[in-house]
């Protein structure tokens, strides 16, 4: 917990940080670069999300593909049923409904899966993904199946195609991140936090657990779906496999991982970092490989490096500081702290 | 229910697979008091405390506080009505700061906690003072997990305390603490006491209990053998022969 | 309702739920010593399924006797793993476990991709393709191979667990690790041999899958979900209930295949883990634990 540095520089960063992702199309308009920075984005908003039931909390969720999954095919197919519209800018409107869809959906699902510990709910949320893949691979006369399923197709072209998308990402990377700021600042976050540490203590001095894990499972879904929406409409056609995909949880929570869980910055960062570096190898590396190094980078920086980058950082300052200033971080052990005040 | 009981614990028993934890067991806690429990190990002691916080369900027997029955609530109800809990390791938030444990209890919830963060008005001043009168004002800002045990104990105890719970129990408050503290935490439970908070104190430090309690409950085998004031209880020959028999 | 039909499904189910019921009992095993979920368990299922391929390929022994190189050799690849990747997590070993055993999961999807490439294979033995028929449905002898095959098995744990003193050492570690270890018990040398036994008995899954599937690395991910299921509805920890619930599972499936729709069959079991989250999260076997300690 630092919260030393004064609050005005922390926003004074927000604020550079965000001049510059809004300036970033007009920096770098090759459309590859853009492209990265569209997916980084969509990374930032998963990873944040995940980060709010799964770091603050502790409780691994991999339901976050099928939310994305969701929020894509709601998207889809009220362009395709409900509301034409033609490739244009109408269709962003449809993203927080998209977003919303999810959410209800969580409401149920998360219902039922949170009556259950961390282990038996990570796999209850592995099967929500799975069966949500099935539907979406089987309802084929709703969802076109492995036929996969069209959106209309925008009405800009070439190098401009990405900026849109990009902006669109990054409202809801910043929805994302303004979400779980809010969370962690409140009584929820709080409880969340508690809940990581000792779940039946919290439970035991009045925590609802149980709710405070819904309102995080809910949050999480809102801001998946709205990422796939966003994601269905940029890449015009979606298949179940690809917008259902594990890995979509999975490299969230790798994300959040490493740059700490837990915290508001950390998978911000984790994003920042492995989204252009997954990408890069993709590229360069075939499928086997591929999957050996990102296991591989998996296990390294969760068995080295379990807090992530921002608190190890941060405890590296602290102990320098405590060094240069030649006293100890805690009062020791040994000392009876509380003989005399006690006996006023 | 005479006037001044606080908890009456009516005839509980619980069994655990084929062993009997506590059998038939009763005790009263009288308003302003602080009660001690004690027996040698194995006594049920700790399975008495987990059934009136609501951690074990007990198989037979009614506890009622106040009047109202809490046999067969969650712990969370419990503690809404005024039941406080320590344990016997001391159990904290060790990623949260001190203070930030002091808070959990008294959140600022709902929207209202949402939009304006949980450090309720005047809460985090209460926590605060409370950790000073702890003797760990200093370290309100640490993580807890860098505390020494003795502290984390102190700041289970603050957690307690924020809701001002009518009634604390405490599970072996004394275990593991410097001989030098244990005064110091004796005279503080007693001030609290003074404030009229009531306690129910298991233990096995015996100079501790006969220093503090105004009454005291004997458990063997799970089963009370005694109960009263601490002076007539120690001659009781079941006692004696609780602790020196087989 | 087609009565014949039906009962060569159950037939069927029964037979099939029974490697599952092994494959889902080392993963239940798995989490009754170490209480992680060994997400990557359909991985090793697969790796067994691999090697016991290539035994017959190369030292052209029948598969079922194969079994004695597939089986230790499993059981060594998963001591290695244990000892590798899961006994350095020290803090919240549970949470970080799925994620950890996921990217095993991958790692050796890639392994075995590079390996031996991603084309679908399957061990085709001789009588691989002979069938019986009940009540209309085609079952092949192997089927019945391999439920002999599971049933001792799940006899030869048992008989581990309950009658030796490492089957001993397993059961109270199950029970309570800290005890376990306060009477003498090495805690990380029992996690790591149930890590291998549960790794062997996937091993014993691998090669009968091997036999009735084509398979490839990429397999894992459709059975992962399967075993998790089964392994939830038994009660995790409960090898027992493993084995039940993979039975009773398996059958709906087969039943639901038969006589609905295969499409469907899929769903089946993911309809019968919501009704069991609904009504009994803790599994038939398991218990619900509040640490009141």
């Amino acid at each position: 917990m630092t919260g030393s540095r004064p609050r005005w520089a922390k926003l004074g960063g927000c604020v550079v940080a965000l001049a510059f992702c809004v300036a970033f199309p007009t920096l770098f308009p090759g459309s590859g670069v853009l492209n990265i920075a569209l997916l980084t984005l969509m990374y930032v908003a998963l990873a944040s999300s995940w980060n709010i039931l799964g770091g603050f909390a502790g409780y691994i969720s991999l339901g976050a593909s099928a939310f994305f999954g969701i929020g894509a095919y709601s998207m889809g197919l009220i362009l395709e049923h409900l509301i034409h519209m033609s490739g244009g800018y109408g269709p962003f409107a449809l993203v927080p409904l998209a977003g919303l869809i999810a959410a209800v959906v969580a409401i149920p699902l998360g219902w039922v899966a949170l009556r259950t510990r961390h282990a038996v709910f990570a796999t209850a949320t592995i099967a929500i993904m799975f069966v949500f893949q099935l539907l979406a691979t089987n309802l084929s006369s709703i969802t076109g199946g492995s036929a996969g399923l069209g959106y209309p197709v925008p009405t800009w072209t070439g190098n401009f195609y990405d900026k849109p998308f990009y902006f669109a990402m990054l409202v809801v990377a910043l929805i994302a991140v303004i979400i779980a700021w809010m969370v962690r600042r409140s009584g929820v976050g709080l409880g969340l936090l508690a809940i990581r540490d000792d779940e039946d203590k919290a439970e035991a001095i009045g925590v609802p657990t149980w709710s405070y894990k819904l309102v995080a499972f809910v949050l999480s879904a809102f801001v998946a779906g709205m990422v796939g929406a966003v994601y269905g409409y940029y890449t015009t056609y979606i298949y179940p496999q690809f917008v259902v995909d594990p890995l979509i949880s999975i490299g969230a929570a790798l994300m959040a991982f490493l740059g700490g869980s837990g915290t508001l910055v950390g998978p911000v960062l984790g994003a920042l970092i492995l989204e252009p570096a997954q990408l890069e190898l993709g590229f360069h590396v075939n499928g086997q490989i591929y999957l050996i190094l990102y296991g591989a980078v998996f296990l390294f920086v969760i068995l080295l490096m379990p807090r992530g980058i921002v608190p190890s950082v941060g405890a590296l300052i602290d102990s320098r500081r405590a060094r240069r200033h030649g006293a100890p971080l805690a009062a020791p052990p040994q000392q009876p702290p509380t003989a005399e005040a006690v006996a006023q | 229910m005479s006037d001044d009981t606080l908890l009456h614990v009516q005839s509980i028993s619980k069994r655990f697979g084929g062993v009997v934890a506590v059998n038939d067991c009763s005790l009263t806690v009288r308003k302003g008091t602080i009660t001690g429990l004690i027996g040698p190990n194995g006594s049920g002691k700790t399975t008495v405390f987990n059934m009136i916080t609501g951690f074990v369900r007990p198989d037979d027997g009614a506890i009622r506080f106040n009047d109202d029955t809490i046999a067969g609530r969650t712990p969370g109800a419990i503690y809404r009505m005024g039941i406080g809990r320590t344990f016997q390791m001391a159990r904290v938030f060790t990623r949260l700061t001190a203070l930030e444990n002091l808070l959990v209890p008294v959140r600022r919830t709902g929207v209202s906690g949402f939009l304006r963060g949980f450090r309720g008005v005047g809460q985090a001043e209460r926590a605060r003072d409370m950790l000073e009168q702890l003797g760990i004002g200093h370290m309100a800002e640490e993580p807890v997990g860098r505390l020494s045990y003795g502290q984390r104990r102190l700041v289970e105890l603050g957690t307690v305390m924020m809701v001002n719970p009518k009634l604390v129990l405490l599970d072996e408050p004394a275990a593991g603490v410097h001989p030098r503290v244990v005064d110091g935490l004796a005279r503080y439970i007693r001030s609290l006491n003074e404030t009229g908070i009531s306690f129910l104190v298991v233990e096995h430090d015996l100079n501790f209990v006969m220093d503090i309690c105004h009454d005291l409950v004997v458990l063997d085998r799970g089963r009370h053998i005694a109960q009263g004031p601490p002076a007539e209880v120690r001659t009781q020959q079941s006692v004696i022969d609780a602790y020196l028999g087989d | 309702m087609n009565l014949s039909l039906l009962f060569g499904a159950l037939v069927l189910g029964l037979l099939t739920g029974g490697v599952y019921g092994v494959m889902a009992s080392g993963l239940s095993l798995t989490f009754g010593v170490m209480r992680i979920i060994n997400v990557g368990h359909a991985a090793l299922v697969i790796t067994g399924a691999f090697i016991s391929y290539e035994v017959f390929r190369h030292l052209h022994l029948d598969p079922f006797a194969g079994l004695v190189i597939t089986m230790p050799l499993m059981f060594v690849i998963g001591v290695v793993l244990e000892v590798l990747f899961i006994r350095p997590l020290k803090t919240d070993r549970e949470e970080l476990s799925v994620l950890v055993t996921w990217a095993l999961a991958l790692a050796l999807e890639g392994v075995l991709g590079y390996f031996f490439g991603t084309d679908l294979v399957q061990t085709t033995v001789s009588y691989g393709n002979s069938t019986f028929v009940v009540g209309g449905v085609h079952i092949a002898y192997v089927y019945i191979y391999g439920f002999l095959l599971a049933v001792a098995a799940m006899a030869a744990l048992a008989a581990l667990l309950y009658r030796t003193n490492l089957g001993a050492a397993i059961r109270a570690t199950m029970l309570n690790r800290q005890a376990a270890q306060l009477i003498g018990i090495d805690v990380e040398r029992v996690s790591a041999i149930s890590f291998g036994i549960g790794a062997a008995l996937a091993g014993v899954g691998g090669t009968v899958y091997g036999i009735v599937n084509a398979f490839n690395p990429d397999s894992h991910y459709d059975l992962i979900g399967h075993l998790l299921v089964i392994v939830v509805l038994g009660g995790v920890g409960s090898m027992r209930g493993a084995f039940l619930a993979a039975l009773l599972i398996i059958c709906i499936q087969d039943i639901t295949q038969v006589m609905i729709s295969p499409d469907w069959a899929d769903l089946s079991f993911f309809v019968v883990l919501t009704i069991m989250l609904v009504v009994r999260p803790q599994g038939f076997f398991g218990v619900r634990v509040r640490e009141a300690t």
